[in-house]
């Protein structure tokens, strides 16, 4: 039998083991975020008002309708370690225990992410990360280019649909969601 | 007795990124960007990045050109690239520490794979908005070097692409023809 052998890419720096270790150990100030994005530890500082009232409001909605959800959910993706604006599943999911700061993305609905003043990951890295995760829905909601993008139909590196609406506008949620997040803005 | 140390107050906000990219304590190899408000963390070369970075290095120091790692301030961004070459008078104005305003910087070079920052732009806008003159990307994945020209407002206007291992003739006040990389 022929062991095959990985061989180390020319993406080496960006997979050192130290990212990885380094991610769990920093020490950022309150409200700081870190997540790994492509072999980065990303450092975003805490979100604006207008930033938590998208958040207010989304949950909002997705909770009356029997949906979990956490702001603060690490997952796992072939992209790195992200940490999700909003982390939306059954309440199956939040009921595993994996014991890691950041776990597989398995059973997860739906991710939201609302850009703030460097949208860049959100709509490129994080996009791809969280398609080849599977994540079946990705919304964005990109207050910069001021539209909310749904994507949805994950397949090998992306989303193969991407639904864009004015920022504001009623977004329609396909199935398991079945409904039409309105009023999200506080 | 003992004394009670004096815990330093916080010079500023520290909640701020702007303050946070200067006080973060990061392990040897490592640099932080500051890139519209976010904070990148990645490491510094090594392997075979440092490999192609050495190489140029050397090139620079035979011509009479100093190359050092050090952190621009540049109006896009807070950057660190791979090297900044200065002409050796550039010490005797001591630039001090921290954060360089890169008025006086003869080119600037970052050898990478695949760097976010890189791909998207931002670091080359960066460059060009501090009106640094030349920058050199040097892509290993792509196996190709990159030399941009001729800043305007927020970008370069020239740019030549040329395979990694071609020779890359530089303009004034360098004058000289680095040779490129081969393994």
């Amino acid at each position: 039998m022929q062991d095959v052998m990985e061989r180390p890419s020319v993406t080496d720096e960006q997979h050192s083991p130290g990212s990885e270790e380094f991610l769990d150990s920093l020490d950022l100030p309150p409200g700081f975020k870190a997540e790994l994005i492509e072999g980065d530890i990303v450092v975003t500082p805490a979100p604006d008002e207008e930033h938590e009232g998208y958040f207010a409001g989304v949950n909002r909605q997705l909770s009356a309708r029997g949906w979990w959800l956490s702001g603060t959910y690490g997952l796992v993706t072939p992209l790195g370690k992200f940490q999700p604006d909003l982390t939306v599943a059954r309440r199956e999911f939040f009921a595993r225990r994996e014991h890691k700061s950041y776990r597989s993305p398995d059973g997860v609905a739906l991710v939201v992410e609302i850009t703030s003043s460097n949208p860049s990951n959100d709509r490129d890295s994080k996009r791809r990360g969280y398609a080849r995760a599977k994540i079946p829905l990705y919304l964005l909601i990109d207050r910069k280019a001021e539209r909310t993008v749904l994507f949805s139909e994950p397949t090998q590196g992306d989303y193969a649909v991407a639904d864009r609406q004015p920022i504001g506008e009623p977004i329609p949620l396909p199935e398991p969601f079945a409904f039409t997040l309105e009023d999200y803005l506080a | 007795v003992t004394k009670p140390i004096a815990k330093p107050e916080p010079a500023d906000d520290w909640s701020e990124p702007e303050q946070l990219v200067d006080t973060l304590d990061l392990p040897l190899g490592y640099k932080a960007e500051l890139v519209e408000g976010t904070i990148i963390i990645r490491p510094t070369a090594s392997g075979g990045r440092l490999s192609v970075k050495m190489s140029f290095t050397r090139q620079f120091f035979r011509h009479g050109w100093d190359g050092v790692m050090v952190g621009l301030a540049t109006p896009t961004g807070k950057f660190v690239p791979d090297l900044t070459v200065v002409d050796p008078g550039y010490w005797e104005n001591d630039p001090g520490k921290g954060w360089l305003i890169p008025d006086r910087i003869a080119m600037v070079m970052d050898v990478t794979s695949s760097d976010a920052l890189v791909d998207r732009g931002l670091r080359r806008q960066g460059y060009a908005a501090a009106g640094i003159p030349l920058y050199l990307f040097v892509d290993r994945r792509r196996k190709e070097t990159v030399l941009f020209g001729k800043p305007e407002d927020n970008d370069y206007t020239v740019s030549v692409w040329r395979p990694i291992s071609e020779p890359i003739p530089l303009p004034e006040p360098f004058s000289f023809t680095l040779e490129g990389f081969t393994t």
